[in-house]
């Protein structure tokens, strides 16, 4: 069973790898596991000086899911490279840089130091948890077209634009990035939600609004990226509430080239291996003989999309 | 890192919404008092749970948990013999005293940790005492338990058990180091109150509890951050900023 793909500039030997800000820079979790035995690794999203983020609480728990508002903690590009980088430098697995930032001119110089080290970068333009944290830059296509170009100059590597689901379009979101000279796409990234303390009458999260995480959103992610899919000819990086081996196939057939699981990990650490080991059987039962087969799978054959392929 | 299913040994309500568990743990499950575990609770509860260690004997694990939502709800369900997912022992534990006379001070549900060091301040002969904080009579736990290694005081704040008040009021003048868990507001007073070295044990909602997630995120004294999960839950009382 084929489970490896090429993607601009990853070589996936699977394609199940971690959610941006569920894995913080890998150390934790290579307790559990060989890190090596992930597609590739995303860390924690990077900014420019280093962020304490929100006020606990930071986490509320949902009905199958979470909401969450940490607000982009993080130590800084510089503490990144330096403290962090290393660790995963002895890991053979393709590394993914998560890149945030307040202006394009923070996206740029974030881009510059980090993009030399990593295999691709992925762009945050969707976190919804910092008043300036670049949810302006994913609801507004032009504003969104404007930073994807910026760091597309700036990065030595490929650039993976993360997309939020909080938009009425979001294939008009995903074709803008494209036509910037995105090559390739994450979607989706928390919802926008809400939890009320009863007793205190106020909301729960110190931030008030938190993005909301697991398999409860399973079914947003999946019709977006099946909206997006015919429409863009760069490959998706699905992620919302992967769970299982089912979910991963689920998503490829929607039409994501490679997945991402986020919430799940906190549920269960060895969640990803687990995946992974079940991954090959589950494309099987359904009568696939790779992943590569499986992409967008749920879509008419004679769609106008070119599948990308390499 | 440990990770494993643990048989129901016991899971009995001890006072108003409060319940023991008592799980058994299998071979080579370490803890030192202070740790906690996190538990994996049934569907649709998402996220796990963090739970203190209350005691700990050569294969059974002893936690307890006060039912404020469904989460923990699901858990007061659990029979002996059922099975449960358990992440641990986490975090870094109560550093030992060099001290003689130590202090224990517990608020509510933030009274487990201190049985089990109790029990290891006992066997290292010290001189205990133990001040426990409740809402009422009938919130009551562990009183027992810790008589068997300390003097024990017990407060309540509508008097209708033991001395009347909060366990800032009660508390022992001639001890020179206290540890002690419970809620925040409970903490503030302490550090306010008391200048002798301590030692606190925080509560904070998690995500991960190992590090990666930084849901329970708290700021330090001297301007930097620590998780509370993987940092603490215990720390030196001039370390973190309470939330």
């Amino acid at each position: 069973m084929k489970l490896s793909q090429t993607l601009p500039g990853l070589k996936l030997k699977n394609p199940v790898m971690p959610a941006s800000g569920c894995f913080s820079f890998g150390k934790e979790y290579a307790q559990f596991y060989d890190l090596n035995r992930l597609g590739a690794i995303v860390m924690k999203a990077a900014t420019k000086d280093s962020r304490f983020g929100n006020k606990t609480p930071r986490v509320a728990e949902t009905s199958s899911g979470m909401l969450n508002a940490i607000g982009l903690q993080n130590p800084g590009v510089d503490n990144i490279i330096n403290e962090e980088l290393p660790f995963l430098d002895t890991f053979s697995t393709p590394k993914i840089a998560n890149i945030a930032g307040s202006t394009t001119e923070e996206y740029e110089e974030v881009t510059e130091k980090l993009s030399s080290h990593v295999d691709a970068v992925e762009l945050n333009i969707s976190c919804p948890n910092v008043k300036e944290g670049g949810i302006q830059f994913g609801t507004d296509p032009a504003l969104a077209s404007e930073v994807v170009r910026a760091v597309k100059r700036k990065s030595k590597v490929p650039v993976y634009v993360k997309l939020s689901p909080n938009v009425s379009d979001i294939k008009g979101m995903a074709v803008a990035c494209e036509e910037a000279g995105a090559d390739g796409l994450s979607m989706i990234n928390t919802l926008t939600g809400m939890q009320i303390l009863k007793e205190k009458r106020k909301p729960l999260l110190a931030n008030n609004t938190g993005g909301l995480s697991g398999p409860a959103i399973k079914p947003i992610a999946i019709r977006m990226i099946y909206e997006v899919y015919p429409h863009v000819s760069i490959p998706i990086i699905g992620m919302g509430g992967i769970e299982t081996a089912e979910d991963v196939l689920e998503f490829l057939l929607a039409g994501a080239s490679a997945t991402a699981v986020g919430t799940a990990n906190f549920h269960q650490p060895l969640i990803m291996p687990e995946i992974i080991d079940a991954l090959p059987g589950i494309l099987e039962k359904y009568g696939l003989s790779s992943v590569h087969e499986a992409i967008g799978g749920a879509h008419d054959e004679n769609i106008a999309s070119s599948l990308y392929s390499s | 890192m440990n990770l494993r299913n643990m048989k129901v040994a016991g899971n009995r309500k001890i006072a108003a919404d409060t319940y023991e568990l008592k799980l058994y743990t299998g071979p080579d499950f370490k803890t030192s008092p202070g740790q906690f575990v996190h538990v994996l609770v049934d569907p649709p509860h998402y996220l796990r749970r963090p739970l203190s260690v209350a005691s700990i004997s050569r294969d059974e694990l002893t936690l307890v948990y006060k039912t404020f939502g469904e989460g923990t709800k699901t858990l007061a369900g659990k029979k002996i013999g059922e099975e449960i997912n358990i992440l641990g022992p986490l975090g870094n534990g109560f550093t030992f005293p060099e001290e003689k006379r130590v202090m224990l001070i517990g608020g509510g549900v933030g009274v487990p940790p201190l049985l089990e060091l109790a029990s290891d301040l006992h066997e290292m002969g010290k001189s205990i005492h133990a001040v426990l904080g409740f809402k009422s009579e009938q919130d009551v736990f562990y009183e027992e338990e810790l008589k068997g290694f300390a003097e024990v005081t017990v407060v309540t704040e509508d008097g209708s058990y033991g001395k009347k008040g909060l366990v800032t009021e009660w508390l022992d003048d001639s001890a020179d180091i206290f540890y002690a868990c419970g809620p925040n507001p409970m903490l503030r007073a302490l550090l306010t109150e008391l200048e002798i070295p301590g030692f606190i044990s925080m509560e904070e909602r998690m995500g991960c509890a190992i590090g990666a997630c930084f849901a329970c995120t708290i700021e330090t004294t001297d301007g930097g951050y620590v998780n509370v999960c993987k940092d603490g839950p215990v720390f030196p009382k001039d370390k973190v900023v309470l939330p």
